[in-house]
């Protein structure tokens, strides 16, 4: 298992990837790094350097957002506002109304499914990873991103009334 | 998986490279043989690639330049932002300094100021907290401390006198740091606020200017003065820190 350094060094893109997936601002992904680096560092001790450090970096990076936004409320679950597009370049309109499509499906995911998708497509990790990171059974983030790209890709029909279960 | 995977697991499963060889070879084999699968499954990888296409990829330089954004040429002390990156607090007597460079180099020196940085904040939480065994020589004998740690440590360890700050003297110890021996200093103000200094040797003369860390309530300020690094912990706010730092510089210098 290489060094702790090294690892870090290597994780730092996909913490920053994960960082912006959540909080959509390029400052505030900084900052969300910056503290899990720190935080990371003073509680080296703890890290068991069988595992990989990664996954572990991810969850102090995932408390850290949660301490931060959610207790203040302040940004929680508002996932991929508009300026997104802005993320890409040469865009057709078809495809800018394709982003725009799937923002809103992204944010109207539940929760558990949003958080999963993210840990897998932005934070870089397996789903053994993520599912430690999120202290859940492997198979179920398997089921989670499952149900998560499928209403990207197919969204139910407008609300149905209370039909779909979304666990 | 112990049940059979619904064909959106399969998708998604596929899509991250989570199947075993076997499940992918007969998965795919059932994509050759099945147009419609095939078409959900491009979908699929399209609507994944608009995705990425919506979180930036930072460039390694952004990357570098966080680590380096502490650094003390920047002129405003935004709280939350000084508080990050203890590496590159403890590192900056080198200056502008990636972890790049870092794992590169490994330069025996840096880490040695990594590990006094965390050895004075260790020192610091754990002595702190003791009632009665928080210090090994206490004021009434601070002649004899001075003599004693002048003499482990190789340097004149003068008492910095902190009264007019508030801060009565509560005595010292020596303490272990990277093979040598290092000192700590402890002080406490009216309210019970412990406040440390702490002092070790470093393998590479430096001269550094004062580098101030907040994190968990605490701010920690350091700097390097030949071979000799000082810190001073304490769970006060930079304004509050900085005239302490002072007094301290001034009489260990």
């Amino acid at each position: 298992m290489p060094k702790f350094s090294a690892q870090m060094k290597d994780a730092l893109p996909h913490l920053w990837r994960y960082a912006y997936s959540l909080t959509q601002d390029r400052a505030q992904a900084d900052d969300l790094v910056q503290d899990c680096v720190e935080r990371g560092l003073r509680k080296r001790s703890l890290w068991d350097e069988g595992q990989p450090l990664k996954p572990w970096l991810m969850k102090i990076l995932l408390n850290l957002f949660r301490d931060r936004y959610r207790a203040t409320s302040r940004l929680a679950e508002v996932p991929f506002l508009n300026d997104h597009a802005g993320a890409t370049v040469d865009t057709t309109v078809e495809d800018r109304a394709e982003l725009a499509a799937v923002v809103k499906r992204m944010q109207a995911l539940p929760e558990n499914q949003r958080q999963a998708l993210q840990l897998v497509a932005f934070a870089g990790l397996s789903y053994a990873e993520a599912a430690d990171v999120l202290s859940v059974p492997i198979g179920t983030i398997l089921s989670r991103v499952a149900r998560a790209r499928a209403s990207l890709n197919e969204p139910s029909q407008p609300q149905p009334t209370q039909l779909r279960s979304v666990t | 998986m112990t049940e059979t995977p619904s064909i959106e697991e399969q998708i998604s499963a596929y899509l991250d490279g989570e199947m075993s060889a076997e499940d992918r070879a007969a998965f795919e084999e059932r994509l050759e043989s099945d147009p419609h699968l095939l078409e959900r499954v491009g979908n699929w990888q399209q609507t994944d690639d608009l995705l990425q296409s919506l979180v930036p990829e930072p460039s390694d330089s952004h990357m570098d330049r966080l680590m380096v954004a502490n650094l003390p040429h920047e002129p405003r002390w935004p709280l939350r932002k000084v508080a990050s990156w203890a590496l590159i607090f403890a590192m900056g007597a080198v200056g502008g300094f990636g972890l790049n460079e870092w794992r590169q180099s490994q330069n025996p020196a840096q880490v040695l100021i990594v590990q006094a940085t965390m050895d004075a904040t260790s020192a610091h939480r754990i002595f702190t907290a003791e009632a009665r065994h928080a210090v090994e020589v206490g004021p009434d004998e601070a002649e004899h401390l001075e003599t004693w740690l002048t003499k482990r440590m190789g340097r004149e360890m003068a008492v910095p006198q902190l009264e007019g700050l508030g801060l009565t003297f509560v005595g010292g110890r020596l303490l272990p740091s990277g093979g040598k021996a290092a000192a700590q200093y402890m002080y406490e103000n009216a309210e019970g606020e412990r406040v440390t200094v702490y002092m070790a040797r470093t393998d590479a003369e430096a001269r550094s200017a004062l580098r101030f860390l907040s994190d968990d309530g605490l701010t920690t300020v350091r700097w390097q003065d030949g071979p000799w690094v000082f810190f001073v912990v304490g769970p006060l706010d930079k304004e509050a820190i900085s005239p302490i730092v002072d007094v301290v510089h001034n009489t260990l210098i």
